[in-house]
């Protein structure tokens, strides 16, 4: 297959981060986070990020409506928010992550 | 752009190496619940059948466990990844049947018909020689299928309780626990195997 200008690379990448879900930074690096691990709690979350937990609220709620994360409660010491990948959320990771990968390498 | 390259390869080892872990944790659970078997019943002159039975009945349940945390990570990484399966139930469904044939094969079928002249202890040794070779045989012919993927790590779990069993017939005591470490040997092999390998992704 001929490759393409290099240019065209370049706009096919923006296109893919600017309109993925995972296009943001955090929301990619919740979901690699998790990917490994099944779930994951809020304050683990906070600690590997280094965000503030309105913000880290608001991108497990754009993952949760995206059908990629699942938000519940787990009851310990106290009532923790625990994130749970589904099975969506792992898929379009994977593939989010090669696409990425596939671009980046034919710049 | 090459900081982002090396990122993405970065993450993209970690998750492989990860996967390779949780194989070798599934298998490691295993030697464990095989030789503290061996420990309980080391000191006692005769081995109560009830002792037997509610041992590896608990022990499936343990290992039922710990199989469902592990396989709940392990199907995210094989989603996640370009190999996925064709049906998680169906892929389920095929290693279960290799453990239900390898056990019907190996603690029924062989210890009754087995041919060769030796001892009872001897068939059983067999028996579960067997069972452990085809069940484990079963599941890697059922990655290779599912996954498309040849879990080369897996080879030394069936392969040397496989190459053990001719020699059962030779050994004139202690044939079980002979099996016993034979097994353990394998699947200790399969561990070192996957470790060795996730370190290896992780350069």
């Amino acid at each position: 297959m001929p490759s393409k200008p290099s240019g065209e690379y370049m706009e096919e990448l923006k296109e893919l981060v600017k309109n993925h879900v995972l296009g943001n930074p955090i929301r990619l690096g919740i979901m690699i986070y998790i990917l490994p691990r099944n779930k994951a709690l809020f304050k683990e979350l906070l600690e590997v990020l280094d965000v503030t937990p309105g913000n880290l609220d608001s991108h497990l709620k754009t993952l949760s409506k995206a059908g990629y994360v699942e938000i519940g409660k787990v009851f310990a010491d106290r009532p923790r928010t625990m994130i749970k990948i589904t099975d969506k959320g792992a898929k379009e990771t994977g593939e989010y992550l090669r696409k990425l990968k596939n671009l980046l390498f034919e710049l | 752009m090459e900081e982002l390259k090396e990122v993405l390869e970065r993450v993209e080892e970690k998750l492989i190496a990860a996967g390779k872990i949780y194989s070798a944790l599934q298998f490691q659970v295993w030697v464990v619940i095989m030789t503290l078997y061996y420990l309980i019943i080391g000191p006692l002159k005769t081995i109560p059948w009830q002792l037997t039975a509610i041992y590896w009945i608990l022990a499936f349940a343990v290992f039922a466990y710990f199989t469902s945390l592990i396989w709940k990570r392990l199907s995210m990484l094989y989603l996640a990844s370009d190999k996925t399966l064709k049906t998680s139930q169906a892929f389920g469904a095929s290693i279960a049947l290799s453990w239900i044939v390898g056990a019907i094969v190996g603690w029924t079928l062989i210890p009754k018909y087995l041919p060769f002249d030796i001892s009872p202890q001897s068939k059983l040794a067999v028996g579960y020689l067997t069972f452990i070779s085809l069940a484990v045989f079963g599941m890697f012919i059922t990655f290779m299928h599912f996954a498309k993927k040849v879990e080369k790590e897996m080879i030394p779990a069936f392969l040397v309780p496989a190459l053990a069993i001719p020699i059962i017939p030779k050994i004139a005591v202690g044939t079980m626990a002979y099996a016993g470490f034979a097994v353990a040997l394998g699947f200790a092999l399969t561990v070192l195997a996957y470790i060795y390998n996730a370190f290896k992704t992780l350069g």
